[in-house]
């Protein structure tokens, strides 16, 4: 009995996870899963997830209708219905397209079409398709139309759960009754319905022996037998000539199971076969049920191996089929040819796995292992089950789109069983989770099992996290598409080292360690198929590139080697369940990577002392000269009140020798006294050496303490050569050690104080300048570059003939991924049902011939030359500059093509031109550098420089060019009198948003040029604002070198006037060769008038809706105003998932909810224009079903006619047919007047009348809803 | 003498018990065929059965050709599997999106496929026989004929009428109807494969061990090809016969970027 309930609750959880897995995909595709009112949280956001992926916000061509997309009735290859860009419609359709925004029934409306002849229903079906085939086309798209739902059709006994029309045709044609039964709504609860019918012998009597078959009661009645309930037809008091227990073969049991029968000599079934009791039954002669025949237990009881030898009860359901023997399973009647032979499977790992189970088989290591995504290119997730003893295995999709997900349960013998499904892989949900700005889109990242957060942390000041998929996708080779994921990878970090006295300081000092290569391939693996990594088979491919830190070593990629072995990860399986978008790009933040050179730790003090202290030193005297100056200053000139000169101060060389005298200037007035000039000299001295240190950058490379020490040392001489300046000596009436600085005392004369003062200052200026010269402060810099590209496949194709070799079915992907010419080539024509890989260009050793094919923009041409070309402009030597030229060429063959100035680089050092992927056609972009931007300095009109590119390209086989292709041209000098153009904006249109205070905008220039706006015109020097303008070379965007800046909107109408200077690498004397735009670029911004506004949504709020059955449908529709011009993109607001609506992108929108349940249901809505202006609302409504036909509260007879009261809306139909009686056709019957609550009819008279009624669906009461007899109901 | 004529009269015991068997046997041949027969002279065979079994082989012969066509002699839009025009009955080019129905009176469409393609089988059946009774020295004249097919739950039938009137000398025998049944799992099939594209075509997936497990009689097999086409091989676990369908729904581009159409 516990093996039976355990039975029962496998295939339980087996055929609900089959529901449930459809029921997600069916939520998901409808688009409206957000809406389910389920309480299951999880799986409501396992809904929503899998709805979020399955309907990206991007406007594919095939997915749902938009402005720009038409409908095609008819491909020229035959498809229907499908969509195509508008513009590319006509093209492919053999038809005329129709605009999926066309309102109303058309062609290519989707609806149920009934196939009136069979009864069947085609969901999803053309209007126009099912009109062509003569079928009955309904406006429902989901088939939920009482045509086509579906119950119990009872077919003597058999059960069969389709839709009525299909019954009625099936019971007339086999000649029995219809027994439909609606109520029935489930497979399952149709299947339990099944009755045994009672068979026997039905006998024709003959002589001198009866004819005997076995049959019902009813068929034997039909053919005019006799009928002997449950006895055989051999049962020797029937004297037939049938023989009992003849032969054996597979038949169904009354409920429906495996078993091996005996069939008597005439061929009439007669038991199950149970040896031990065969005498018996022979004499017996009597039929004995499924259930009183012998049992045979689960092929996993020890038992059962003896019992199989005896007993043909083979019960499915415990794991046994009916089938033909074998050599180790055969009946003890060696000479019969069935056995209940085990159903159960041993899968790859020599596991035992039941009739039924289902598990999941990988190619080497999945999900993520704490640091990577590890699924391995080429690998693809299968689905395997056990059917009947057989493992079937099934692919899920390509490349991994598809995940196989798995869940175990454990069974009562300390088992397992699995349930498996293949879900699609909801990786580009992760990416579209960055950028990871708060700890709440870190939570959320987590929070997807299908997600994980990848943390790089290689420096302080280069440390992010990335929202990454566990189950990377594959990418299909050679596809340019998998750049852009890739190049998500694609990252740099800022190396700055500076000199120190003692140590250098390093910041981003972990940038240049293997860390960075490592973190960053972690990364970049994560994200697909990219960077380092091996094979499904174990082959290593490299593709990444780093610049300025180490290679991987070996640790590291034998550590990721490991993830190509499947056995590395015994009972490894995704757990069930989750899922879109991909199309936008990660977001790190801003400024990752982007270090500066380190600050001076002191060069705040250094700046703001020394401003303070040379304000201090040079204001003094001038104070001091001053009645009231002096007279605050009073306390400083010490016992002497007044002074008239100063006199003079000695200067003297580093030798201390005086080299002249020079004079303080002491105009008039009050004087200093040698304390204050002690406190100027300090001050000055103090701002001379900050200032020093500053100018020399020597300070960022001393610590602290030398830094102030040498400020100290400056200080010190500028304030002892002050004091000896204004005639203070050491120990007399001016004593400098009560200044403080306690030194200098015994010395002589104020002029030797000075002199010792102003040796001190020199000595700081020599520290200072030997600190310079000896490079202390200066600061290197390194880009350090990690590059993400596709990964690819080793060169030729010698490993091609493995793939299927681990006993899984060769996939495209599992095949490209063996080498970079292996092919899956007749996959239709194979006997396998899969293809074969074969290495499709063994015998190719010729390396790629490179051709020029054209060059972009005009006025450049290029002359072909020896093995190359030679490119010119409108001269021979190029002058233009920042202009990118586009040399296309191509190979004879598929080849990936690297490019470097230097011949004799390696190919690993050279740069691929464009891509990494083999490809025919190459485009070389050549930026022509201007030469002053590299440091040639004056206009020489004479000055060039002769560049030359060497292409070299590689074929699949590894063909490699042994001689370059040169691209030569030369560039020379030419003066640059052209000024900068704004060439473009962002935002492109000039109306903003209402109520914007601020706008971020873009400019676009045509060469590197510093900007500025103003709100009134004039030229460069007198606008007041800048813009920040990205002025490097690998600056430069398609649309130009980029400035930006965020302009305040005070007023509704805003305009901004934007003059740019170019050249800005000239500074100081040079700048006079820049050239200003001597027109304004006028860059307006408008706020519009009003917001934008969602002004009706139907179902109005606060309305109860009827529907027939669940799930219902119901049409979600709004209407906006406001903002740009009334146009909006609307979303279902769902938990923060945004569900598009299907038809939207103007002031209408809507979307069809199929798949409403009942109770109340809130729908928040949230719009947004092309400006950027938002209106939320919602709706709150509830939905009913109504599936029951109304039920009679009242009848009476009132002047003769008859009244029913119903308790809700609907119909009746009365019918006076007494053979019928309650079993009329609501059909047959007489309609009554009315479809409220109230239904008459004139009361018929002496019969009894028979009263069914509908509901507004349809839905009619199956027995009578009211009986009356001559005025007694 | 006497023994003699004891034998001679066994003779002509055993004679008429033969001639009544005779008589009896062509009043039950009478009494089956009906009122449709027009019995002139025993001499003449009953072309019935010939015309059955050679109808059942026409039927064999076509269903066998069209079933692994996904139920078409000729496809139009399929794919190619193990050398093998495969139909789609429900299908989408695009990305992400259901599939769309491409046949949706599947049924009727296989059933109107094998009736038009039985058609020349019969009559070919009827040519062939009319040979073989003129062989026979019969004359036949051959009406104009009347295929009609429909079928049900495990069974095609095929409603024949063709009057074959077949003259010997001065006897006849005239035959109008050939009611021909055969039992054959191929309209079940057509409803698990309508089945299977109604539920891709709502859930995006069919689930061929559920399905197996609540409907042990058909045994379900997917194969996924490289451009997520899934071909479904549905067999009639008792006859082994398989339908081949193909199906195109929901895909996820190979490639995760944009669809080229």
């Amino acid at each position: 009995m516990i093996k039976h309930i355990k039975v029962f609750f496998q295939i339980f959880l087996l055929v609900s996870s089959i529901f449930a897995f459809s029921f997600l995909l069916r939520s998901g595709m409808e688009s409206n899963s957000a809406i389910i009112t389920s309480k299951d949280n999880t799986l409501g956001e396992m809904i929503s997830l899998i709805w979020k992926w399955l309907m990206p916000d991007i406007p594919l061509v095939s997915a749902e209708p938009d402005t720009s997309s038409s409908y095609c009735p008819k491909t020229k290859t035959g498809d229907i219905c499908s969509v195509f860009l508008t513009a590319e419609c006509p093209s492919k359709c053999a038809v005329s397209c129709i605009s999926t925004m066309t309102s109303g029934i058309h062609a290519c409306s989707f609806g149920t079409c009934v196939d009136t002849r069979h009864g069947s229903c085609s969901i999803r079906t053309a209007k126009q398709t099912c009109d062509e085939k003569s079928g009955q086309w309904y406006d429902n798209v989901q088939g939920t139309i009482p045509q086509c739902m579906k119950g119990c059709c009872m077919l003597n006994g058999n059960p069969e759960f389709i839709n009525e029309q299909e019954c009625t045709l099936i019971s007339q044609a086999a000649g029995i009754k219809k027994d439909f039964r609606r109520e029935v709504t489930t497979q399952p609860a149709c299947l339990v319905l099944r009755t045994s019918n009672v068979e026997g012998a039905c006998l024709f009597e003959k002589k001198p022996f009866n004819d005997c078959i076995v049959s019902n009661e009813q068929t034997c009645k039909t053919k005019g037998g006799k009928f002997y309930s449950k006895v055989l037809c051999s049962n020797p008091s029937l004297n037939t000539r049938c023989l009992p227990q003849e032969t054996t073969k597979c038949d169904k049991t009354e409920n429906g199971e495996d078993a091996i029968y005996w069939f008597d000599s005439c061929g009439n079934k007669e038991n199950i076969y149970d040896f031990n009791n065969k005498a018996k039954l022979r004499q017996e002669g009597k039929i004995v049920s499924a259930s009183q025949s012998c049992q045979l237990p689960s092929p996993t009881d020890p038992s059962f191996k003896d019992k199989q030898k005896t007993c043909g009860n083979c019960a499915p359901i415990l794991g046994s089929v009916c089938g033909k023997k074998t050599s180790t399973q055969t009946l003890v009647d060696s000479n019969m040819e069935y056995v209940c032979r085990d159903a159960s499977c041993i899968d790859e790992n020599g596991k035992k796995r039941v009739n039924g189970e289902r598990w999941c088989r990988y190619q080497g290591a999945i999900g993520f292992d704490g640091q990577r995504s590890i699924d391995t290119p080429g690998s693809s997730h299968f689905l395997q089950s056990c059917q009947n003893g057989e493992i079937v295995s099934e692919v899920c999709g390509s490349n991994r789109n598809s995940i196989c997900t798995a869940s175990e349960v454990q069974t009562s013998n300390g088992g397992t069983f699995s349930s498996a499904q293949c879900l699609p892989n909801p990786s580009s949900l992760c990416l579209k989770m960055n950028p990871l700005k708060t700890e709440e889109d870190i939570g959320n990242c987590e929070k997807n099992v299908f997600c994980f957060v990848k943390h790089v942390d290689v420096d302080s000041k280069f440390k992010f996290d990335v929202c990454v998929p566990k189950y990377k996708p594959g990418f299909s080779r050679d596809d340019s598409v998998n750049e852009n994921r890739c190049s998500m990878g694609t990252i740099s970090c800022k190396y700055v080292k500076v000199k120190g006295l003692f140590k250098s300081k390093k910041v981003n000092e972990g940038c240049v360690e293997e860390e960075f290569t490592q973190q960053l391939n972690d990364l970049c693996m994560s994200l697909g198929d990219c960077g380092a990594q091996v094979n499904y088979l174990g082959d290593m491919s490299k593709s990444y590139k780093v610049v300025n830190a180490p290679e991987l070593g070996n640790s590291y990629l034998s550590g990721i080697s490991r993830y190509a072995s499947e056995r590395n990860y015994p009972g490894q399986f995704a757990l069930s369940p989750t899922l879109k978008g991909y199309f936008e790009s990660i977001g790190y933040p801003e400024d990752i990577g982007n270090a500066e050179v380190p600050e001076d730790e002191t060069a705040g003090t250094l700046k703001s002392g020394s401003m303070i202290a040379g304000a201090v030193g040079t204001l003094l005297p001038m104070i001091a000269h001053t009645s009231i100056g002096a007279a605050a200053l009073g306390p400083l000139a010490g016992s002497t009140s007044t002074f008239v000169q100063i006199g003079t101060v000695p200067i003297y060389n580093a030798a201390g020798e005086v080299i002249r005298e020079g004079i303080i200037a002491a105009p008039s007035g009050t004087t200093l006294a040698p304390y204050g000039g002690a406190l100027a000299g300090a001050a000055i001295g103090f701002a001379l050496t900050s200032f020093l240190i500053s100018w020399t950058g020597i300070g960022r490379g001393l610590p602290p303490a030398a830094t102030y020490g040498l400020l100290a040392l400056g200080t010190l001489g500028g304030g002892i050569a002050g004091f000896g300046a204004l005639g203070g000596t050491i120990g007399t009436g001016g004593t400098f050690g009560a200044g403080g600085a306690g030194i200098g005392a015994g010395l002589g004369p104020a002029a030797s104080v000075a002199a010792i003062g102003v040796a001190i200052i020199v000595v700081v200026i020599i520290i200072i300048v030997i600190l310079k010269i000896l490079g202390i402060g200066k600061a290197k810099t390194k880009d350090v570059t990690f590059t993400c590209k596709p990964w690819q496949p080793p060169l030729g194709g010698k490993n091609c003939a493995k793939c299927g070799s681990d006993g899984l079915p060769c996939t495209r992907s599992a095949c490209e991924s063996l080498g970079q010419t292996c092919e899956l080539i007749n996959e239709g024509t194979s006997e396998k049902g899969y293809g074969e890989c074969v290495d499709v260009s063994p015998e190719d050793v010729a390396s790629p011939v490179i051709n020029a094919r054209s060059i972009a923009p005009s006025p450049y041409t290029y002359e072909l030359r020896d093995y190359g070309v030679h490119i010119k402009g409108n001269e021979e030597c190029i002058a233009e500059t920042y202009n990118i030229i586009n040399l296309k060429f191509d190979t004879n063959e598929v080849a990936q093509c690297k490019m470097s100035n230097d011949r004799a680089d390696t190919w690993e050092n050279m740069e691929d031109v464009g891509t990494n992927l083999f490809v025919r056609n190459h485009t070389l972009p050549i930026s022509i550098p201007n030469l002053e931007s590299l440091g040639l300095p004056d206009f020489d009109p004479t000055a060039k420089i002769d560049i030359q590119l060497h292409l070299f390209c590689q074929d699949k086989n590894g063909n490699k060019n042994s001689r370059a292709f040169t691209v030569d041209f030369c560039v020379k000098q030419g003066p640059d009198t052209t000024p900068p153009k704004v060439v473009g904006r962002e935002p492109s249109l000039e109306k903003i948003k209402y109520g914007a205070t601020d706008k971020k905008v873009l400019i676009f220039t045509s060469e590197p040029a510093d900007c500025k706006w103003d709100t009134t015109d004039g030229n460069y020097d007198g606008m007041k604002n800048e813009f920040d303008c990205a002025n490097e070379i690998e600056d430069y965007s398609i649309n130009g070198f980029v400035c930006n800046a965020t302009l305040p909107t005070p007023n509704m109408e805003n305009q901004y006037f934007v003059r740019c200077r170019d050249q800005p690498w000239h500074t100081g004397d040079s700048a006079v060769k820049r050239n200003d735009m001597t027109e304004s670029y006028k860059f307006n911004l408008n706020k519009v008038s009003a917001p934008l506004k969602i002004d009706s949504i139907k179902p109005v709020s606060g309305i109860v809706i009827d529907a027939e059955s669940e799930p219902a449908t119901v049409k979600l529709e709004a209407m906006t105003s406001g903002g740009l011009d009334g146009s909006a993109q609307c979303f279902l607001n769902y938990k923060g998932t945004k569900d598009a609506f299907t038809e939207t992108f103007s002031s209408k929108h809507s979307k069809l909810l199929t798949y409403l349940y009942s109770g109340k249901i809130t729908l928040p809505i949230v719009c947004e224009d092309p400006i950027g202006n938002i209106a939320e609302g919602s709706t709150e409504f509830e939905i009913k079903i109504d599936a029951t036909p109304p039920a009679v509260t009242r009848i009476y007879n009132k002047n003769g006619v008859l009244h029913v009261i119903t308790e809700k809306k609907g119909s009746c139909s009365l019918s006076t047919n007494d053979a019928e009686a309650c079993f009329f056709d609501y059909k047959n019957g007489t309609e009554m007047s009315g479809s409220s609550l109230e239904h008459t009819l004139p009361m018929p008279r002496g019969k009894v009348s028979y009263i069914k009624c509908k509901n507004k669906f349809g839905k009619v009461a199956g027995s009578c809803s009211a009986v009356i007899q001559e005025g007694v109901i | 003498m006497i023994k003699r004529d004891k034998m001679k009269k066994k003779g002509q015991m055993t004679l008429w018990i033969i001639l009544a068997v005779l008589f009896v046997t062509a009043l039950l041949v009478f009494a089956y065929t009906g009122r449709k027969i027009k019995v002139d002279d025993q001499s003449i065979s009953h072309p019935g059965s010939a015309i059955e079994s050679c109808v059942e082989e026409g039927l064999e012969e076509i269903t066998q050709k069209i079933m692994p066509q996904g139920g078409f002699v000729n496809p139009s839009n399929y794919i190619l599997y193990k050398n093998v025009k495969v139909e789609y009955l429900c299908k989408n080019p695009g990305s992400y999106v259901p599939c769309i129905q491409q046949h949706p009176l599947f049924l009727e469409e296989m059933r109107a496929t094998i009736e038009d393609n039985i058609k020349n089988k019969v009559d070919g059946c009827f040519r062939g026989l009319e040979i073989e009774y003129e062989r026979r020295s019969t004359d036949v004249e051959l009406g104009p004929q009347q295929v009609n097919l429909y079928w049900g739950k495990g069974k095609i039938y095929v409603n024949l009428t063709r009057e074959m009137i077949m003259k010997k000398g001065e006897k006849s025998l005239t035959v109008l109807d050939f009611p021909v049944q055969v039992s054959h799992p191929l309209f079940n099939l057509g409803s698990v494969a309508i089945e299977i594209a109604n539920q891709e075509a709502r859930y995006c997936h069919f689930d061929t061990l559920g399905y197996s497990i609540l409907s042990p009689e058909y045994m379900i097999k997917k194969q996924v090809m490289s451009d997520e086409s899934v071909i479904y091989q549905i067999q009639d676990v008792k006859s082994k016969k398989e339908l081949w369908i193909a199906v195109r729904s929901c895909v996820v581009p190979y490639t995760l970027g944009e669809e080229g159409e």
